[in-house]
This record gives C-alpha cells, sequence and structure tokens, in this order.
C-alpha cells in the first residue's frame, strides 16, 4: 500500500515537469541588407526585449480584384526591411503562416518580395510568454 | 496545354457534327410532314381519311419529340463538357489576376503621387494614412499601382520613410 502511494505521489510531483518538456527553439529577428533576407519567428519577435521588434506578412484584398502582400520586420538593432508582392505563388504561400510561424523572405532592390517561407513548429511556441500562461490558466480553471 | 487545345477543337468538332445532324434530322422531319411517306400513304389510301391523318401526325409529333429530346440532351451534354475545360484551362494565378486595367488618369495618378511626396517630405506615415494611400493605390492602373507599391516600400527600405504597411 505504502509503495502504491509513493509511485503515486511521484507521479503527481513530476507532472510540472512534464507540463515544462519539449523542445524549444526561438528565433529572433535578424534582417541581412547585404543579402537582403529578413528571418524569425513571430513568438520570440513579440515577446522579446526590444519594444520595436516585429516580424509578419499580411495581404490586402481591394473592391475590382487588386491583391498584394507583403513581409515586414524590424530588428532589435532597429533595421527594418520590407517587400511587397503580387505574385500569385508567394501570395499564396501566405495562407501557411500561423502564430508560432519563423518567417524567412527575401527582396530586391525595388523592394519586391523574390521568396517567403514559412514554418510552422512548436519549438518556435515560447512557454514562458504571457499569452501561453493565459491560454492555459483560461482552459484550466 | 496542347492536350487541352485538342480536347476543345474536338469538341467544337463534335459540336459542329451534332448541329449538323440535327439540321439533317430537323429537314427530314419537315420533309416527312409536307410529303407522307410510302408506307403511311398506303395506309390512308386504306383507312379513313381523317383518322388516317390523325394517326400520321401523332407519329411524326412523336417521333420528332423523340428526337429533339435526344439531340437537346447531347448538345446540353456537349456544351457542358466544353465549357468545363475551359475552366480548366484557365491558369490558376487567375483568383489574384486583376481586373483589365483602367486608362490611366492622370488627373488621379498625379494626386496620388502628390499624396506620397507629402508623406516622404514628412517623412513618416501613420498607419491609417497607409491604409488610405494603399487604397488610392489600388485604384490606380496595374502599371502605376506596381510603381506605386516598389516607390513605397523602397522608401520604407531606405528609411526616407517611417510606417508599416
Amino acid at each position: 500500500m505504502k509503495s502504491i502511494t509513493k509511485l503515486m505521489c511521484l507521479i503527481v510531483f513530476s507532472l510540472p515537469f512534464l507540463v515544462h518538456a519539449g523542445y524549444t527553439q526561438p528565433a529572433p529577428v535578424i534582417i541581412d541588407l547585404d543579402n537582403n533576407i529578413a528571418y524569425g519567428d513571430m513568438m520570440t519577435a513579440r515577446w522579446t526585449k526590444g519594444d520595436d521588434t516585429f516580424i509578419g506578412c499580411g495581404i490586402r484584398h481591394y473592391q475590382g480584384g487588386f491583391v498584394f502582400g507583403f513581409c515586414q520586420a524590424q530588428d532589435d538593432d532597429g533595421e527594418l526591411a520590407y517587400c511587397q508582392t503580387q505574385d500569385a505563388v508567394l501570395l499564396e504561400s501566405m495562407k501557411s503562416m500561423a502564430d508560432n510561424s519563423f518567417i524567412t523572405y527575401s527582396w530586391n532592390d525595388d523592394g519586391e518580395c523574390t521568396r517567403i517561407g514559412f514554418s510552422n513548429q512548436s519549438f518556435y511556441i515560447n512557454k514562458d510568454n504571457p499569452s501561453f500562461a493565459n491560454k492555459n490558466k483560461n482552459k484550466n480553471p | 496545354m496542347k492536350v487541352l487545345v485538342c480536347l476543345n477543337i474536338l469538341q467544337l468538332v463534335f459540336i459542329g457534327f451534332i448541329l449538323t445532324k440535327l439540321f439533317n434530322l430537323e429537314s427530314q422531319i419537315v420533309a416527312q410532314q409536307t410529303e407522307p411517306s410510302p408506307s403511311i400513304s398506303e395506309h390512308s389510301h386504306n383507312a379513313n381519311l381523317d383518322a388516317n391523318t390523325l394517326f400520321v401526325d401523332d407519329a411524326l409529333n412523336e417521333h420528332a419529340d423523340f428526337l429533339r429530346g435526344v439531340i437537346h440532351e447531347e448538345i446540353t451534354a456537349s456544351l457542358r463538357e466544353n465549357q468545363t475545360a475551359k475552366l480548366a484551362t484557365t491558369p490558376s494565378a487567375k483568383p489574384y489576376a486583376a481586373n483589365p486595367p483602367p486608362e490611366v488618369d492622370q488627373e488621379y495618378l498625379s494626386e496620388v503621387q502628390s499624396d506620397f511626396d507629402y508623406y516622404l517630405s514628412d517623412g513618416q506615415i501613420s498607419d491609417l494614412n497607409m491604409a488610405i494611400f494603399q487604397s488610392k493605390i489600388a485604384k490606380l492602373d496595374q502599371q502605376n499601382r506596381k510603381e506605386m507599391l516598389r516607390k513605397l516600400v523602397r522608401a520604407l527600405n531606405s528609411g526616407e520613410l517611417e510606417g508599416r504597411l
């Protein structure tokens, strides 16, 4: 009986460690102006210490059929990188963006996007960020 | 692409063939209505004239209705196939293609350009003004809106203009 109680206690007390398990790989926003490449994950950008740091992509639709997409980022050093596109393939790729997306893109001298990539991975979800904590709090009142 | 074009041509030929058949059948029906066939006329000689005329009319009408029904079905099916093939040949990029560009309105173009110059001289553009400016760009013709978007993004990248897209 005692051994069963000990086992139960061990399982219960080890639960917090299990909750925090999982590989993490934050990708801070990096902007390489020599090669016109920007990348980083949205979670890390959002919860970084720099107030102005961000990364993201978006699409604008207008009546009449005009559509354009764009990506923009600012790193911790204040470097900025913008690009816009009307390319159907690149616009289509933007549908795969999510909250935990790692985003990478390139642009030419005219500011047109030449490459856009997304990667949605569990290791980009930062367990310590307030939104993650709030979500868990709401789920388990 | 070549296969689709060949299919289209084949379908058009098929439609042409059906139409030719239709016209032939229509003319045959008209001919039959005006000149009763010998077998029918034989019957008419041996029977009551009124009753026989009714019989011939009914038979011809039934025959014509049946043929019309068959032809209608064939043409509908063929047209549907042709339409499906045409839709299949439409490039996948079409959903993103803008409407045919309107004629270049120089007055409007210079208005958008002067807006841009104003923001550039100010060195910044608010989120609201950015949205308004983008909406104005959207109303330009394809070539000019492409050029204006390039200018906007180049200005943002160079730091001449501060703002968010």
